[in-house]
C-alpha cells in the first residue's frame, strides 16, 4: 500500500521502527486471541499500525507511555469497532482451547498470561473492571487447566 | 485496586491470581484465603498445573509471528519522505516494466497468431505446388502396370501416331502442350495412348513396343519443373541434357523439352540409347 508522504524526523522513524514495529507480533497474538482467524489478525495489525503511524510523533515524545497497552488498545478499538470480521477460525490446538471463551475472557487469558501485559493494564486496556476481569481470568484459567491442551 | 476476598468464589479467587501466587506478589487482603485455599489436597496441585499449561500456552503462541513482508509494510508505514519517494519510484518502475512485457507478450502473441491463421490458410487453400507430384515414384508404377496389362490401361489404343498426336493435343484441361516422339526408329511401333489423371497432375502417357521383342517403351509428359526431381547425375547427349533414374525394371532419362514441361522416358535400354531415341523428338 502506497502512503500519502508524511514528514517524519529521524527520531520519529527511529521510534517506530525500534520501539514499535518489534511489537508487532505481540499485537498480532492478541489479535488471534481476539479473531481467532489468522487473516483477520494481520489486518487487525495492519489497522492497529496505521493508527500507530498517526499518533508516531505522539508516543515518541511521550516517555512514561506504556507502549504495550498503547498498541493493545488500539487493536482492541479496532476489533471492538467491528472492522475487520472472519468466521473461517483457525483449527489449531490453541483455537481448540480457546474457542469456548467470550472474546474478553480471551484476550484477557493471553494478553495476561501469554503476553504479559499487568492485570492492572489489561483491565484498561479491555475496559474491564477489577471484579469482572478476575472472573474472566479465572474462568479462561480453568478452561485451560481443564483442557488437554497439548502442544 | 482492593479486591475483598468475598467478591469472588472460592474457585474464582484461586484461578484468578494463581499467577500472583507463584510471583509471591498476591495482594494482602486476600493472601490468608488464597494460602488456605492452596493448602486444600483438591487445589494442592492447581498451581504447579497452571504453570505447566501457561507454560504451554505461551510455546504454541509463539508459533504465531507476522512475516517479514507484513513487517516491511508496517515499516513503510513511517519512513522518511526520500524513502518513500524511493520505493514508489520503484514500484512504479516495477509496474513499467510488467506493463512493457505485458506489451510485448501481448504483441507476440497476436504475430504468432496472425501466423498460425495464415500459416492454416496457405497449407489448406494454397494451390499445391507441382513439385508435390512424386513423378518418379508414380510413373515407374505406372511403366509397370501398362507393361503388365496395356489394353486396360490405354484409352486410345492405337497404332497410329497422328491419331495419338492428336489425341493428346486436343485432351481438355492440360496445362502444357503434349507431343509424341515420332522418329525413334522403324522397329518401335505406337501402341497407343492416355492421359493420367492425378489429382495433383495431369500425365500424357504414349506406349511403343518393339516389333522384334515385346519390349516396351513409355514416353510421359507432364507440366513441372525438371529441378522438381531428385537430384541425379546428369547427362548430355548431343543437345539433350538429361537427368537419369533407374528402378530394378526400368531406366529413366528427364529432359525439359521447353520450360515447365518435364518429359521422361522409361525402358529397358540403357539411359544413352533411350537419350538417343529421346533426341528424335517431336
Amino acid at each position: 500500500m502506497v502512503q500519502s508522504a508524511k514528514n517524519y524526523n529521524d527520531e520519529v522513524i527511529n521510534f517506530y521502527d525500534e520501539q514499535l514495529v518489534p511489537r508487532a507480533d505481540m499485537v498480532y497474538r492478541f489479535a488471534f486471541a481476539a479473531s481467532l482467524n489468522l487473516d483477520a489478525a494481520s489486518r487487525l495489525v495492519r489497522q492497529t499500525f496505521e493508527e500507530v503511524a498517526k499518533e508516531a510523533q505522539r508516543l515518541e515524545g511521550g516517555g512514561t507511555i506504556n507502549l504495550d497497552s498503547e498498541l493493545l488498545s488500539i487493536c482492541w478499538r479496532l476489533y471492538k469497532k467491528g472492522g475487520t470480521k472472519d468466521s473461517n477460525q483457525s483449527k489449531s490446538q490453541v483455537v481448540k482451547v480457546l474457542k469456548d471463551l467470550s472474546v474478553e475472557e480471551r484476550v484477557i487469558l493471553v494478553g495476561t498470561d501469554v503476553l504479559g501485559i499487568a492485570p492492572n493494564d489489561m483491565m484498561k486496556i479491555v475496559n474491564v473492571e477489577g471484579v469482572s476481569f478476575r472472573r474472566n481470568l479465572a474462568k479462561a484459567r480453568g478452561t485451560l487447566l481443564g483442557s488437554s491442551f497439548e502442544i | 485496586m482492593t479486591m475483598s476476598p468475598n467478591d469472588l468464589s472460592d474457585s474464582e479467587l484461586l484461578n484468578g491470581y494463581l499467577a500472583e501466587y507463584l510471583d509471591g506478589e498476591l495482594p494482602s487482603t486476600i493472601r490468608d484465603k488464597y494460602n488456605s485455599l492452596v493448602k486444600n489436597p483438591a487445589h494442592a496441585q492447581a498451581p504447579e498445573h497452571f504453570q505447566q499449561m501457561r507454560g504451554k500456552l505461551q510455546l504454541a503462541m509463539q508459533t504465531y509471528y507476522l512475516k517479514e513482508s507484513d513487517l516491511s509494510e508496517l515499516r513503510s508505514m513511517v519512513q522518511d519522505p526520500e524513502a518513500t519517494a524511493t520505493q514508489e519510484n520503484i514500484k512504479i518502475e516495477q509496474l513499467g516494466r510488467k506493463v512493457v512485457v505485458s506489451n510485448i507478450l501481448r504483441r507476440v502473441s497476436i504475430v504468432l497468431v496472425c501466423a498460425g491463421v495464415i500459416g492454416y490458410l496457405v497449407w489448406t487453400f494454397a494451390p499445391t505446388r507441382e513439385g508435390e507430384f512424386k513423378a518418379l515414384e508414380y510413373l515407374a508404377y505406372e511403366a509397370v502396370a501398362l507393361e503388365e496389362d496395356p489394353q486396360e490401361r490405354l484409352n486410345l489404343p492405337s497404332s497410329d501416331l497422328k491419331e495419338i498426336r492428336q489425341y493428346l493435343v486436343n485432351y481438355p484441361g492440360l496445362d502444357f502442350k503434349p507431343f509424341v516422339l515420332r522418329s525413334i526408329s522403324n522397329n518401335w511401333v505406337p501402341e497407343g495412348a492416355t492421359v493420367i489423371n492425378y489429382e495433383v497432375a495431369k500425365v500424357t502417357a504414349v506406349q511403343y513396343g518393339h516389333n522384334a521383342t515385346s519390349e516396351k517403351l513409355f514416353h510421359f509428359i507432364y507440366a513441372g519443373d525438371l529441378s522438381d526431381l531428385p537430384p541425379s547425375a546428369p547427362g548430355r547427349y548431343k543437345d539433350l541434357n538429361f537427368q537419369t533414374y533407374a528402378t530394378d525394371q526400368h531406366n529413366f532419362i528427364a529432359w525439359e523439352p521447353s520450360p515447365g514441361v518435364v518429359s521422361l522416358l522409361v525402358g529397358k535400354r540403357s539411359a544413352p540409347d533411350l537419350a538417343e531415341m529421346a533426341i528424335a523428338g517431336p
